[in-house]
């Protein structure tokens, strides 16, 4: 196994240990949980500048170059939400970020780890923004969707309401960069395929994980949806969100087969 | 205050633009379906269905987006959306309430009027092609658009470029446009689209023709046919059957081609009499074939065939406007969001 792959193994496990430790709920837990959970990120940021030494350019061509950094982008929101959600249910956000590691890793077939040079259809300055946008987006509902789980199981009242507010603000936040994603997707599509919209099996489905978001963010607005309720449908969005990775890359295929 | 005076005066029956006091207290039915056009809930119900459609239409029917019940969903989700972002912003404009997220959502609403307006114009008013065009050959556009009238299109050169470990690196197509008497020679290449005249010409696809030579006692014959092509050839009574031009082919990966970069170029062929099949064959450039009664085939080469697709789109610069627009929308709401919470964090900290 190349040392690339080595990191990535040692990432998986401390994120796998960090989350445990969080769920420990003692001080000493955190603090170890925290730092595992930064020995694995710095494993994981090195792993991905190897790759990028290796190919040249940003890991962000193909599923799983883009599960890389959607699992780091999800731990590192770990380390950005601490203040605010405290550790305890930021291992919920860091056992989502070790999932999604564990795939690429465990899971995805070796040719998909292979350096390779990128084909015609990505070779644009669009490539660059369009996937960055789609990882904070990604990250974000991965992190909302960790929150919002972790306070459907949790019986504090005062705290679980406190989580929705964050969960929210995470969302919103989301929601913007999921948007950006599409805006800078359409324009790239009509530099390369003529057309900003072909209603292509990812297209309609980020639109659809776009609008189950829009719905939240517009029935909490006027406090329709609230606690448990506005945590499931943020949970369904993520169900989306990885339907419209996962599933539409294995199942569909379509103009978007690289990931 | 003055134009409220003379508003006054026009003695509007029934408040029907939502200002002043109705005058009937059963409401009109005009005012009743104007509350629900311009509800949020009919534009969630209507982003749901559509939503919904989108997903599930497009698995049972191919050309769903063009029909004209999905027509009907968008338009009545524009006026849904004209009517819901008015009545914001005439809200905003009357409690003077212009925060920077004010005005982000009432952007980000604006925006998504322009991507579907222009939507509309484009599936109205535009016009698309896909042409294919032989290296060295010529084609009036005005065979497959309207504006392409007057216009002769051909194409000079195309080239594929690789990376060194021989995966395509970018497909160019150089193309010379004659517009009556003056000759504009342009690029198209993937991701790079040529523009003249309001159309724009897209590198799309491309395929191969293939060179064959028919060799017998009468004499030499030159023939290009595409892949999947019959061929017939009378001077031994037999046909052959043109399957697949493989650029680089390697035992292990079968009829496929193990990559684009002729580096082991090949011909995969079939040989009939009638209907019945008598064999079939894989042919390197110049290699003689031999059939029946003296005649032989020697595959020559072969010939690019750019599919390019031309289009004109009037409504795209209101699609790409309201895109831009949209994202600043949402930027604005954004920053609005994070510029609060820092604000009310100093707060915090200053009060503690």
């Amino acid at each position: 196994m190349p040392f690339g792959g080595v990191l990535l193994v040692a990432a998986f496990l401390t994120y796998v240990l960090a989350a445990g430790c969080c769920f420990f709920g003692s001080e000493r837990g955190r603090r170890v949980a925290f730092w595992l959970a930064a020995v694995g990120l710095a494993c994981h940021t090195v792993a991905l500048g190897l790759r990028v030494l290796e190919s040249g350019r940003l890991p962000i061509a193909n599923t799983y170059e883009f599960l890389l950094c959607f699992a780091w982008a999800t731990a590192g929101s770990f380390f950005v939400l601490l203040r605010r959600a405290g550790s305890t249910p930021g291992g919920a956000v860091l056992a989502l970020a070790a999932l999604f590691l564990g795939v690429a890793v465990f899971i995805l077939p070796a040719s998909q780890k292979e350096v390779f040079f990128l084909p015609p259809a990505l070779r644009s300055a669009w490539l660059t923004v369009h996937v960055l946008t789609a990882v904070l987006a990604y990250a974000a509902f991965a992190a909302g969707a960790g929150l919002a789980g972790f306070s459907l199981v949790r019986k504090d009242e005062k705290a679980s309401r406190e989580l929705e507010e964050l969960v929210y603000r995470i969302t919103v936040f989301g929601f913007a960069m999921l948007s950006l994603t599409i805006v800078f997707g359409a324009v790239w599509a009509e530099q390369a395929w003529g057309s900003y919209w072909s209603w292509d099996p990812k297209e309609t489905w980020s639109l659809f994980t776009w609008i189950v978001y829009a719905l939240y963010l517009h029935f909490r607005r006027k406090r329709h949806w609230k606690g448990r309720i506005s945590a499931i449908v943020v949970l369904l969005g993520f169900v989306l969100v990885l339907f419209t990775f996962f599933g539409v890359n294995y199942l569909m295929g379509g103009l978007h087969s690289y990931g | 205050m003055k134009s409220r005076g003379r508003k006054k005066e026009l003695h509007f029956p029934n408040g029907a633009l939502g200002r002043g006091k109705p005058e009937r207290v059963v409401p009109s039915l005009l005012r009743l379906s104007y509350d629900f056009l311009a509800s949020l809930q009919f534009g969630l119900f209507l982003v749901v269905i559509i939503g919904l459609s989108a997903a599930v239409g497009s698995a049972f029917q191919e050309d769903f987006y063009r029909s004209s019940w999905f027509a009907t969903l968008l338009s009545a989700l524009f006026l849904n959306l004209l009517l819901c972002t008015l009545k914001r912003g005439s809200t905003y404009l009357r409690t003077r309430c212009f925060g920077l997220k004010q005005i982000g959502v009432f952007v980000l609403h604006a925006g998504l009027l322009f991507v579907l307006a222009g939507g509309f114009i484009t599936v109205a008013k535009g016009e698309r092609a896909r042409v294919p065009l032989a290296e060295g050959g010529e084609v009036s556009l005005g065979r497959f658009l309207r504006a392409g009238q007057d216009l002769k299109l051909r194409l000079e050169d195309f080239a594929i470029s690789y990376h060194p470990d021989g995966t395509p690196a970018q497909f160019t197509a150089r193309l010379a446009l004659e517009d009556r008497s003056t000759t504009i020679r342009g690029v198209a290449a993937v991701n790079h689209p040529f523009y003249y005249r309001g159309m724009k010409f897209y590198q799309y696809s491309y395929r191969w023709r293939v060179r064959i030579e028919v060799r017998s006692a009468s004499g030499v014959r030159q023939v290009e046919v595409e892949e999947g092509d019959i061929l017939p050839v009378e001077e031994a009574g037999l046909h052959l059957k043109v399957y697949r031009y493989l650029p680089n082919f390697s035992p292990e990966w079968g009829m496929e081609s193990k990559g684009v970069r002729p580096d082991n170029p090949r011909l995969l062929f079939s040989v009939y009499r009638g209907e019945e099949r008598l064999g079939v064959g894989i042919a390197a450039p110049g290699e003689d074939v031999a059939l029946d009664g003296g005649v032989s085939v020697v595959f020559t080469g072969v010939r690019p065939v750019a599919v390019l697709l031309v289009k004109t789109d009037p409504g795209q610069p209101l699609v790409l406007t309201g895109g831009l627009v949209f994202a600043g929308g949402v930027l604005m709401i954004l920053s609005s969001t994070f510029y609060r919470r820092t604000r009310i964090q100093h707060d915090e900290e200053e009060g503690s």
